[in-house]
């Protein structure tokens, strides 16, 4: 937390020093950087506050952002006017309870209820509106919005019930670990790129990603994580690899979001993050990572999740 | 009570405008496709609460009059001129007259001149009842308004929305021409909100 702050004031010093000395034809990468670097101590302050208040309140945090990031998927999408109930239940229904079921602990049911009992659901309230033009595409659309934006997401507030084995150091500082090594990622890869990037890596996907940056930038990410490790169950060599995981699926998870976005003619997922874009655009490299990180994890340092729902469930049954 | 249901309809529909090119501060017509029941309380909303606060949109008196709440938020809240769709025989007034009523005392309007909303969406002509109001008032300002994505927020038929983005773009005013008939003149208006329609989902950032 600590060497987040001293990172954020760095970058503002950076900025505000940059702004004074910038010429005119940097000036629009100048004020892009700065606006960047006060949207994030925005989000830095939001999440970290949520942390602190415990695992109900990451939970809303996580669904709000879940709920921003498929709005701005659906709406960059063509969905035709006979899905309009099946969106519905999808915001309104499915994506919060599935947060319900990451904040009872349900284990169980959390980590299958949308690729099984979502997946099911949304072609058969669609088949209802008897449309058949492009109902493989539009129903594959919307399950993959849900997949991304929910789904995988939703990962992240149940990094907070995880039993782990021998760790007395609480689970808010796992799941910090993980956003700041895969946010770091993002950032270093973008400094690193800036400051000597010349290899295009994909020109096509995302002009901006190079060779030396993705390099600069995972390697620079592994030294933090391995300074973060005390606040984890891991010894640094294991920070190390699962940083690295975190940074590759990370990269590759924001690569295909990039490619989605562009196959929809976009350039941006939304406006909301000053300088950065939509939700989306800010928690690509989160998505793909978030259950890789999560299994991996509940494997080697977990002490098993319990499947059966929780014991009040049993109650309202009368068992 | 105005301003917080503004605020809301921007926070819910993403949709608001910084400022208006062309606005004189009083007798503004703006004119924009209808998709949705959403689109006269979405623009309302979306302008700037000075522009908000002297403009009345136009509606259809059968649905904004039907029972006590939508009339109290019609009259009340967006103050809204109703228009009876179907001409009554014994109402002998134009029936644009409390347009005209409303342009005359100063107040701006919100417009839809395709007259009803399209199930799909798709901009249809232009009724001649806008041209009546240029004819009547020529020094008012015509400013096209293009909506996307709200008939998606809430289509026709349908009582519960989607919380999609929607877009708003606010163009600049009609240019004065001298001479133009009926025809030319809604042909040029449709397609000024035409231009905000076309499929570029790029965004300027």
């Amino acid at each position: 937390m600590v060497g987040v702050l001293a990172l954020l004031v760095a970058a503002s010093i950076a900025g505000a020093v940059m702004a004074r000395r910038a010429g005119p034809e940097k000036k629009a990468s100048v004020a892009n950087f700065n606006a960047r670097t006060k949207s994030w101590w925005v989000m830095v302050g939001i999440f970290a506050v949520t942390l602190y208040l415990g695992h109900w309140t990451t939970v809303v945090l996580f669904c709000l952002l879940s709920f921003c990031a498929l709005r701005e998927f659906i709406t960059l999408n063509e969905t035709r006017n006979c899905d309009h109930v099946v969106l519905f239940w999808c915001f309104f229904v499915i994506l919060p309870l599935q947060y319900f079921l990451v904040g009872i602990e349900w284990y169980g049911l959390a980590s299958i209820f949308i690729p099984v009992y979502a997946f099911i659901f949304i072609p058969i309230r669609k088949v209802m509106s008897g449309e058949t033009k492009d109902f493989l595409a539009t129903t594959a659309k919307i399950q993959w919005g849900m997949l991304t934006c929910v789904y995988f997401v939703s990962h992240m507030p149940m990094i907070m019930t995880l039993p782990i084995k021998d760790w007395s150091g609480g689970n808010g500082p796992l799941l910090f670990f993980f956003v700041a090594t895969a946010q770091a990622s993002d950032v270093f890869q973008y400094c690193w790129g800036k400051l000597m990037g010349k290899r295009k890596i994909a020109p096509k996907l995302s002009p901006n990603k190079t060779v030396e940056g993705a390099l600069g930038g995972i390697a620079t990410t592994l030294l933090l994580a391995v300074g973060m490790s005390f606040v984890t169950p891991f010894n640094p060599w294991q920070a190390a690899l699962m940083a690295l995981v975190i940074c590759l699926a990370g990269f590759f998870g924001g690569l295909v979001m990039s490619a989605i976005k562009r196959d929809l003619g976009a350039k941006d997922w939304g406006n909301s993050i000053a300088g950065h874009g939509g939700v989306m655009d800010r928690i690509d490299s989160l998505c793909f990572a978030a259950p890789l990180f999560f299994h991996l994890t509940s494997f080697y340092f977990g002490t098993g999740m319990d499947p059966k729902p929780p014991d009040w469930i049993f109650s309202l049954f009368g068992k | 009570m105005a301003d917080l249901l503004a605020m809301l309809v921007r926070l819910a529909t993403g949709v608001s405008v910084r400022e208006v090119a062309g606005w004189t501060g009083k007798s503004c017509v703006f004119f924009a496709n209808h998709a949705s029941n959403l689109d006269a309380l979405v623009i309302w909303a979306a302008l700037p609460k000075e522009i908000r606060e002297q403009t009345s949109p136009v509606a259809a008196r059968d649905y904004w009059a039907k029972n006590a709440i939508r009339r109290w938020i019609s009259g009340k809240i967006f103050k809204a001129i109703l228009l009876n769709r179907k001409g009554r025989p014994e109402d002998r007034s134009h029936p644009l007259q409390g347009v005209f009523d409303a342009l005359e005392s100063g107040r701006s309007i919100i417009i839809f001149p395709e007259g009803t909303r399209n199930p799909e969406g798709a901009l249809q002509n232009f009724k001649p009842g806008i041209f009546h109001v240029r004819q009547r008032f020529p020094a008012s300002v015509m400013i096209p308004i293009s909506l996307q994505n709200l008939n998606r927020i809430l289509p026709k038929g349908q009582w519960l929305p989607v919380p999609l983005i929607g877009r708003i773009t606010v163009h600049p005013p009609l240019e004065e021409i001298a001479d133009e008939n009926c025809g030319e003149f809604l042909v040029r208006a449709r397609a000024a909100v035409a231009m905000g329609l076309q499929k570029d989902k790029c965004n300027e950032s």
